[in-house]
């Protein structure tokens, strides 16, 4: 009983090590790259057009979503009411968050996409080629001439 | 998965509370079991992992401690280890980064580190682990020889992600015996409806305020917006964890269990001290037990007491959460406790029973901007708007604006944060008479359909102690 208790143990807490481990080296980290870095990159290397930097009260009016929930938030809006582009990048604060997000950036998508209908081709072209990407703790959306440039900038910068 | 969520409501706990009641007494808590492990993959499914590694560890530490019951230095041995391997877990997946970040910040290194995702409920279900084995090594409880009720204890979902924390020997009896009723399945949905609303309908809304503030810039926030702010998260917090607290309570007696209240109408209180044996009283009473009095509670010196004081505190931030502004809250009230104990404490007794509200309120908001904080340089910023006229000055059209906006909810959530509404539902509606028996139902059941309106209609639905 002694030793087959000890042999227990011992495979168990080898097990924990292992799980940290395996933790460790396969699965999909947090970046812990500032939000702030990642904007830079994105400015200085990026193509944004007509796109202007918005507030957090503006990620509120038009995702519905709260700033102060997130570790970060940056946000970027063509101008006019006809300008459909934007950049929304989120760092969570935990996975957990990712759907709520998703979920609130689809909505908005979606109302985007019904609003240029039979309407402004060019949005709807845009507006369907945006990208939606949840990499780890970072959120991102683009809706854009050059999403996918810009998501291959966020994607190394994070 | 979430109690607030209509996945749970209308799927999982239907289904679960069917199953459960259906099948007999020998499988309950094999389907409670599985019930529980299925809640806990949904959000993080490579995290079920861990918990089943951290079940079966605990399982056989504690048959480890009754096997060398009858020989103290092994058994110590053993409990030593068994703590020292649940506070690494713990360690790991909680405080590895913060640990890094905060090495690298003194010493002006970069040490390369991977940020993990926290493991939902880690903090309770340790802590209920830990309760085990420290109670056993202790003789307090007997060991759990059923390794499938043991993981029950662990994983039940009423209480797996947000507590309360149940200490195993509250719940050892339970596990193998408990009682089914209409009456207690009934009572247990009330206190379910009652807590969902709370959090739905009260700190949900209460929240957008509060957000609303805390996105703007601290050049716009006027002193009286700052109050107004900190008075919203105050609320939010306690109807959010309150409401939670009340939703695992009345699901543990819809499967039969009684857990032990939470939170007593903490903001009723008129000290500190007393504001303590009314919030999370699980958590406090964990720390007293397990902690505080194994370092000698107050039956020491004075000097030895302040530092017990002051180690409890330190942890108890440090266990909210991978930050200094938790470690900065838990010390202000460490302090703050002592400062009352040994200073002030006479002379606020002293005090018109109001005055002794508004104190412990004030001291409250101004520990919740702490909680609420990114970092500590948010949080002195924002204390600082509380208390200085900066260029939005003492009243702008902004916190007018809040305030006329709000006043409503905020008076029925000051109002619900006492106990006066639910005595008076208690005294008028629920007498056991059939007319009044009708009304109550009719109360949960709109409490209810207001709450799926909202859920279904509503995007912001957080929940702030899931990250704990």
């Amino acid at each position: 009983m002694k030793n087959k208790m000890f042999l227990i143990k011992t495979v168990l807490t080898c097990c924990i090590a292992l799980f940290i481990a395996y933790m460790l080296i396969n699965v999909e980290s947090f970046s812990n790259v500032d939000i702030k870095e990642v904007e830079n990159q994105i400015v200085t290397t990026g193509d944004l057009g007509t796109m202007k930097k918005s507030n957090n009260m503006m990620i509120k009016k038009v995702f519905g979503l709260n700033d102060a929930e997130y570790d970060g938030t940056i946000y970027y809006k063509g101008e006019g009411a006809m300008d459909v582009t934007e950049l929304l990048i989120i760092k969570l604060n935990s996975k957990d968050q990712a759907s709520s997000v998703e979920s609130a950036v689809r909505k908005r998508l979606d109302s985007q996409i019904q609003n240029f209908t039979n309407y402004g081709t060019n949005q709807l072209q845009l507006l369907e080629n945006s990208v939606i990407k949840v990499s780890g703790n970072y959120f991102f959306y683009v809706v854009s001439e050059n999403a996918v440039q810009l998501k291959d900038i966020f994607s190394d910068s994070i | 998965m979430v109690f607030s969520s209509l996945v749970f409501l209308f799927t999982f706990l239907p289904i679960t509370l069917i199953v459960y009641y259906l099948v007999p007494w020998k499988i309950k808590n094999i389907i409670l079991l599985i019930a529980s492990l299925v809640f806990y993959a949904w959000g993080e499914p490579i995290y079920i992992i861990l918990m089943l590694l951290s079940i079966t560890f605990n399982y056989f530490m504690g048959r480890d401690i009754d096997f060398n019951r009858d020989e103290p230095i092994k058994k110590k041995r053993s409990l030593i280890f068994a703590i020292a391997v649940n506070l690494i877990i713990l360690g790991f997946f909680k405080y590895y980064t913060f640990f890094i970040q905060t090495i690298n910040d003194i010493f002006s290194v970069h040490i390369p580190y991977r940020e993990l995702a926290l493991p939902i409920g880690i903090s309770f279900y340790t802590f209920q682990t830990l309760s085990y084995i420290i109670d056993l090594y202790w003789g307090k409880t007997e060991v759990q020889k059923n390794i499938l009720n043991f993981g029950l204890y662990v994983s039940m979902f009423p209480q797996l992600i947000a507590g309360p924390i149940i200490k195993y020997v509250d719940v050892a009896a339970q596990i193998e015996h408990r009682k089914l009723s209409i009456d207690r399945f009934g009572s247990g949905a009330m206190f379910f409806i009652r807590g969902l609303a709370k959090k739905v309908l009260l700190a949900n809304n209460i929240g957008l305020l509060h957000s609303a503030i805390v996105g703007m810039e601290f050049s716009e926030i006027s002193v009286l917006t700052a109050w107004i702010g900190a008075l919203a998260y105050t609320l939010q917090i306690y109807f959010d964890f309150g409401g939670y607290s009340d939703m695992a309570i009345g699901l543990g007696r819809m499967f039969g269990f009684s857990f032990t209240k939470n939170f007593d109408y903490p903001y009723i209180s008129k000290s500190i001290t007393e504001f303590w044996r009314r919030w999370h009283i699980s958590l406090s009473t964990w720390f007293k037990e397990y902690v505080y009095i194994p370092l000698g509670g107050n039956k020491v010196s004075v000097p030895r007491h302040l530092i017990n004081i002051m180690i409890v505190w330190f942890l108890t931030g440090l266990w909210h959460g991978a930050s200094w502004n938790f470690v900065a809250w838990g010390l202000y009230y460490g302090i703050l406790l002592l400062v009352e104990k040994y200073i002030l404490g006479r002379l606020t007794s002293k005090m018109p029973h109001i005055l002794q509200h508004l104190y412990l309120m004030v001291i409250v908001m101004i520990g919740w901007v702490f909680f609420f904080s990114p970092g500590m340089n948010y949080a002195l910023t924002y204390i600082k708007c509380m208390f200085t006229i900066g260029s939005a000055g003492l009243v702008d059209k902004t916190a007018l604006y809040y305030l006329t906006t709000n006043i409503i909810l905020i008076l029925i959530c000051l109002i619900g944060s006492t106990p006066y509404v639910h005595q008076v539902f208690k005294s008028v509606i629920l007498k056991k008479k059939k007319k009044h028996i009708r009304s109550a139902v009719i109360i949960y059941a709109a409490l209810f359909v207001m709450v799926i309106a909202y859920l279904v209609s509503a995007t912001y639905n957080p929940f702030l102690y899931f990250r704990f």
